[in-house]
């Protein structure tokens, strides 16, 4: 493992109230990981994403976070007033979301919105805040960055689109980065090209990254590490090389589930969700 | 028998009065039983030639004829086309009305067509897809997405139609969900005899369903693929 530093999350919960009672969406989980590639898979509802939002402090009113302990870089997050969270926001935590035409304000210009993060969190005067975001957008392998600077969301292609939510939250250089499936809105050709260079870009920083995806071959081939979460728990941990031969029945049945053309003609394996009920 | 026929193909949109080429000189011939797939990047008229089919735009020219049943362009498909001729869309979340009841929303064709017994197929449609028959009294958003698109499917299957058109039926959804909805479709049509159009833009699912695929390009097939070829994973290749 590498150096485990950077994130340290120690029963991590999240919880809704509802009229039968408080429902807890992410059951205590604990991890811990420094500056590497750490995937998180699992079905849509098995609670990857909230834990990301916990992450950043995102959870939406009246969900609830407690954890024994969260912290990054040495710093405790469980003790953040929402205006100190603001500040972590975008400096020290970016986020990825998944589709570029509902993440981008699209009546800001790409070269507004690519300043914002310097706006907020750097002392950057004007003419510094523009060139670093020409810099940024080339980095991010934009064609034409003057062309793109002054568009605006949709005069771009998803793909782009993409590139720039990666430009808009690296800027600041946050030490971690969580990118909540980020190409699944994007054509497959284009999907590996962002990440690519999301990796790229992670890499030349020395950041950590929180790939959360259910493509677990996609994890496999990008990440050092998989957390497999289902139903608010992490119930598999290993290295995201070891995901195709995984022992745990969930994780196999992730894994196998993808069609191909070998798989013509025969039934796909699907999780009989009453078996793993009993066995969790 | 084949059961589409298309010859020659075209569909051009006005875009502030010049003219755009979505699809040009579509040759297609699908047979009975068949499951034939359509990829191809976003925006090269894979939907517009599924939208054709399905007689959601009629607004073509060239020749086609369905079941046998020869299709004039601009016109409402009539007699028993209306019936055999069904439709599965990508987004189980926008093809259900929000405010409408799963019962209600399965039994619109029934009503719509003049079929007798609607709770009764309701029911049964349900059970075909593994519900329960109380579901007909929730609303889509108590349901998931791979659940809504069960039900989207369910919809299609009630007028027991010969020719299923699915256009991305699984984009949004889950591998794992993914997987259910896939397994279902092939046990459906071969309870039903039905044949598929299937449009993805992902090979390794065309690759998973289909006997034979073409690829799109710009309005134009560019290639097609046998079911050796398909096995060989030629769809994937650029």
């Amino acid at each position: 493992m590498a150096d485990p530093t950077l994130l340290n999350v120690e029963k991590l919960s999240v919880r809704f109230p509802s009229d039968r009672g408080p429902v807890e969406v992410v059951h205590g989980i604990s991890f811990a990981m420094g500056a590497e590639k750490l995937g998180l898979v699992g079905e849509s509802g098995s609670g990857k994403s909230m834990t990301a939002r916990a992450l950043i402090g995102l959870v939406a009113k009246p969900g609830r976070v407690t954890a024994d302990r969260l912290t990054l870089d040495g710093e405790d997050l469980t003790a953040l007033t929402p205006r100190q969270w603001k500040h972590w926001r975008g400096s020290k935590i970016g986020l990825v979301l998944q589709d570029p035409k509902f993440a981008l304000d699209p009546v800001m210009s790409i070269g507004r919105q690519v300043e914002e993060p310097l706006k907020l969190h750097t002392a950057a005067k004007k003419a510094e805040r523009r060139e670093r975001a020409l810099a940024m957008l080339e980095a991010v392998g934009l064609p034409d960055p003057l062309r793109a600077y002054h568009s605006y969301p949709h005069q771009l292609s998803g793909g782009m689109g993409q590139r720039v939510m990666l430009a808009t939250t690296l800027i600041a250089e946050p030490r971690l980065l969580i990118a909540d499936e980020p190409t699944s809105a994007l054509d497959r050709d284009l999907r590996d090209q962002v990440l690519d260079l999301m990796l790229k870009l992670v890499d030349e920083r020395q950041m950590g990254l929180i790939l959360i995806s259910h493509d677990l071959d996609q994890v496999a081939r990008f990440c050092d590490r998989a957390l497999v979460m289902y139903r608010g728990d992490i119930v598999d941990r290993l290295p995201a090389s070891e995901l195709v031969n995984s022992q745990h029945p969930y994780t196999r049945t992730l894994w196998a589930c993808r069609p191909s053309p070998e798989t013509f003609g025969t039934m796909l394996p699907t999780l009989d969700r009453v078996r793993l009920e009993a066995g969790a | 028998m084949s059961l589409v026929d298309i010859s020659d193909l075209n569909v051009t949109f006005r875009d502030q009065d010049v003219g755009r080429h979505i699809l040009r000189g579509i040759e297609l011939s699908i047979g009975d039983g068949e499951t034939f797939g359509l990829l191809g990047p976003s925006g090269c008229g894979k939907s517009t030639l599924l939208r054709v089919i399905a007689g959601l735009n009629r607004d073509w020219h060239g020749s086609m004829s369905l079941l046998g049943q020869a299709v004039p362009p601009r016109r409402r498909f009539t007699g028993k086309l209306r019936q055999q001729v069904q439709m599965v869309f990508q987004d189980p979340y926008a093809s259900l009305h929000p405010r409408h009841k799963i019962g209600r929303a399965l039994r619109e064709p029934l009503v719509v067509n003049g079929l007798d017994n609607p709770d009764k197929r309701v029911a049964e449609a349900l059970a075909e897809v593994g519900f329960g028959p109380d579901v007909a009294g929730r609303y889509p958003h108590q349901l998931s997405g791979g659940q809504r698109q069960r039900i989207a499917i369910a919809r299609a299957l009630l007028l027991r139609p010969k020719l299923l058109l699915l256009d991305e039926p699984t984009s949004a959804l889950d591998m794992s969900v993914q997987a259910e909805i896939l397994n279902l479709l092939v046990t459906l049509k071969a309870r039903f005899g039905m044949s598929f159009v299937l449009v993805s833009h992902d090979p390794d699912v065309i690759g998973h369903m289909c006997d034979r695929a073409a690829r799109m390009a710009e309005g134009q097939i560019a290639t097609t693929f046998d079911r050796a070829a398909l096995a060989a994973g030629a769809a994937a290749a650029r």
